[in-house]
């Protein structure tokens, strides 16, 4: 066996190359654990927790079963479908289950664990990479919630890809010549990934951009003569975007026409809305950075849980945090003599700044998702946390190792939280309810219907088909034509409401008014079923 | 490895792969006029899943109360047991499933009424109607016949949490004249048995505000 003597090792790569290879280590060994950590939690949560991650099984099940091949989301044609084909791999490989499903995000979410190890590494040395990869491991709630659901198009696949980008963008700034022939294929690489990265989700958009303008930033004096390495960079998007091209132009380039509906000021129930109204800007400040930063679980602002279930001194230390890291930020880039080149934490606050800005465009009026939509603000707080320490903190150990420890105090009571609630909705008992009663057509509530049709393996088939079954929904949930024209052909159809919604009380006054009868089943303490109509029911709107 | 080398290694074929699984199959799915997929789809029952039970119509048959009863009143009328989820929310609404059986043809037409009881015996909650939603007289019920009459009793959100009784009862529209109560049961007023359980009134719930992507 041949060993190195302590002379050899001049031959090893030296520098960042060498701390390079070195990051790499820890960072690995911190993702495997979570996603072991991961996988038990996800076989704990069941079954499927919302009808977005249910749609990603179901679809993947057609991808599988029926030889269906989506290019998107159903019913969201801007969102891409590669997600639900490698689930359709795992179904193959390990059979139809909630824990299957979550394989894939859980794949994703290792390798963003992964990069924002390598990327910590790169900002602020090998003690920060170790750091990023565990507060990344272990996210803010919006992280730990939207990463590890499988959401078919977002969450887990958003963050890796994004973060890919930044890893990218370091990489090809990093190159102290002119870009030539040795950097095609990684410029080829970005090309495909941007690319391929818009497909599955346009919000991605926001790392791209910090990514372009940190290249820029770094590389502007070389411009002109890196143009042709661009140019093949530019020939790779295509290519990644490939199934959403395809799609597009058969289908009138609906993607697009979603994105300028969206841009275009008619999103909002209200009508257009101006650039920043008063409304906008406390939606965002009050429950979109509060959930992205971490002091609050997005989840719990949509249920409305009160504030005394986040942990109140945290909270507002987590906002002072990083509003000190941004300051710090700020000061060190106006201190530098070079303040015209980036510097790779620029990278992370402009992400961060470009994920707010982004808002400013958007139709979504108070009454719309934001939470979600600052996920790309929420994945790069490891890689912040770790500069502004290391920045501040570096010599007082104890001091950073806290500071570390009280981010992750907040994030694991939010992930003990989730996994001791356990789901939404005790969606098997309902099927094995159902299926008792023979009752295999269903017309549910969208958070209830699609979980419905994976947990029962589509042996009953429920949609949201019907008109307003799901009182609360602000659009239209019907995502699966198939079910819905299953359901008007169905001769017995049942009626699921939650118990707790308005709807269920609204159904039985228009049935009465119809005179319709019924019976009515209290069903695991969070259903009504109502089932054995005297008349059609179909017609009673609700 | 390097960082650029790992993803040239990882995508080309990722993106390489989706593209061939993609183009095997030969024609773009189908839209619907909403501009839904719909892929190969075949539509019939036996796609989803194990084959479809053939409608047995099962749910139609009145399964065995949960708390069963023999409350018998006049004209031949049983109540045999009843539904109840014991805990409730105010601001929503409780489901009261009785299971009325008649001895005999009844000889009139009786509306059922469902009173909830605060520690004082005043009314707080009530559903009133003809059995089933008004789709099931008595006039029309045969003998030996099970009934599953369900009514809903709204429960204002300032009701105070805690345990109320709850009595139940039949009675003529015109006259407002009760059935007579043959059985010995605790009661509050005339005719009314009280149900065995309690409902458990417990504070209100948030509403949630779900929505999608």
């Amino acid at each position: 066996m041949t060993t190195l003597s302590r002379a050899d090792t001049s031959a090893l790569p030296s520098g960042p190359a060498r701390i390079a290879s070195a990051n790499w280590r820890a960072p690995l060994f911190i993702a495997a654990c979570a996603l072991l950590v991961r996988l038990l939690a996800d076989v704990v949560v069941d079954p499927v927790a919302s009808g977005d991650e249910a749609i990603t099984g179901l679809m993947a099940r057609h991808i599988l079963l029926f030889g269906e091949r989506p290019y998107f989301y159903y019913g969201q044609d801007y969102l891409g479908s590669f997600e639900s084909y490698v689930t359709a791999g795992f179904f193959a490989l390990f059979g139809f289950s909630t824990a299957v499903l979550r394989l894939t995000p859980l794949l994703f979410f290792s390798g963003y664990v992964l990069l924002n190890g390598w990327l910590g590494g790169r900002l602020a040395g090998p003690r920060a990479g170790v750091a990023a990869a565990v507060l990344a491991a272990l996210g803010t709630p919006l992280i730990q919630y939207q990463a590890h659901m499988a959401f078919g198009g977002s969450g887990a696949e958003l963050l890796f890809l994004g973060t890919a980008q930044l890893a990218l963008a370091l990489r090809l700034a990093d190159r102290e010549r002119r870009l030539d022939r040795r950097d095609y294929p990684l410029l080829l690489a970005c090309g495909v990934v941007i690319g391929f990265s818009l497909w599955i989700h346009f919000l991605v958009a926001v790392y791209t951009l910090a990514a372009a303008l940190y290249v820029a930033g770094r590389r502007w004096r070389r411009l002109i003569g890196d143009l042709p390495a661009y140019a093949l960079g530019a020939l790779g998007l295509p290519l990644g975007f490939a199934p959403a091209l395809l799609w597009n132009a058969q289908n009138g380039w609906r993607s697009f026409a979603f994105l300028s509906f969206i841009l275009g000021g008619s999103g909002s129930a209200a009508g257009g809305e101006p650039l920043l109204t008063s409304a906008k800007l406390a939606i965002i400040m009050g429950e979109g950075l509060v959930a992205a930063l971490g002091a609050r679980n997005d989840w719990d602002l949509w249920l409305a849980v009160p504030w005394e279930t986040a942990l109140p001194l945290l909270s507002g230390a987590l906002v002072f945090f990083y509003a000190l890291a941004l300051g710090v930020w700020l000061a060190s880039r106006l201190r530098q003599a070079a303040w015209r080149r980036s510097q790779p934490a620029d990278l992370v606050a402009l992400v961060a700044v470009l994920n707010l800005l982004a808002f400013l465009p958007l139709s979504f009026g108070p009454e719309g998702p934001i939470v979600r939509y600052l996920l790309p603000l929420s994945g790069v707080l490891p890689l912040a946390a770790v500069w502004f320490l290391e920045k501040t903190l570096a010599r007082r150990r104890w001091l950073y190792g806290l500071g570390i420890g009280l981010l992750l105090l907040n994030n694991g009571y939010f992930a003990a939280a989730s996994l001791t609630s356990g789901t939404l909705y005790p969606t098997r008992a309902l099927a094995s309810w159902l299926e008792s009663a023979g009752l295999t057509r269903v017309y549910a509530g969208y958070w209830i219907a699609y979980p419905l049709d994976f947990a029962s393996q589509e042996r009953i088939i429920a949609s949201p088909a019907h008109t307003r079954v799901d009182v609360d929904a602000l659009i239209d949930m019907d995502r699966y034509q198939a079910y819905t024209e299953l359901l008007e052909n169905a001769q017995d159809p049942a009626f699921v409401f939650d118990r707790r919604l308005a709807a269920g009380r609204i159904f039985a006054q228009r049935l009465a008014g119809h005179g319709i009868a019924y019976q009515v089943d209290v069903v695991a303490d969070r259903f009504l079923v109502f089932h054995c109509f005297s008349a059609n029911p179909r017609g009673v709107a609700i | 490895m390097h960082l650029a080398a790992l993803l040239w290694r990882l995508f080309l074929p990722l993106t390489a792969i989706f593209g061939l699984l993609v183009s095997l199959p030969g024609p773009l799915p189908a839209l619907n006029a909403a501009g839904v997929p719909l892929g190969q789809v075949i539509l019939s029952s036996s796609r989803f899943g194990q084959p479809l039970p053939k409608a047995p119509a099962l749910s139609c048959v009145a399964p065995k109360p949960q708390r069963a009863l023999s409350v018998q009143f006049d004209d031949a009328i049983l109540l045999a047991g009843y539904d109840l989820t014991i805990a409730t929310p105010v601001g929503s609404f409780a489901v009261l499933n009785l299971y009325w059986q008649a001895g005999a043809p009844p000889s009139a037409d009786y509306k059922v009424f469902v009173h909830v009881l605060d520690a004082e015996r005043k009314v707080i909650a009530q559903d009133d109607g003809y059995p089933v939603n008004g789709a099931s007289h008595t006039l029309g019920w045969q003998a030996g016949q099970v009934v599953r009459d369900a009514h809903f009793i709204d429960l204002e959100p300032d009701l105070a949490p805690g345990s109320y009784q709850i009595e139940v009862g039949l009675y003529q529209e015109g006259s407002g004249k009760r059935l007579g109560l043959l059985t010995e049961m605790p009661t509050v007023s005339p005719d009314a048995p009280l149900l065995p359980d309690p409902i458990q009134l417990l504070p209100p719930v948030a509403r949630p505000k779900w929505t999608s992507h």
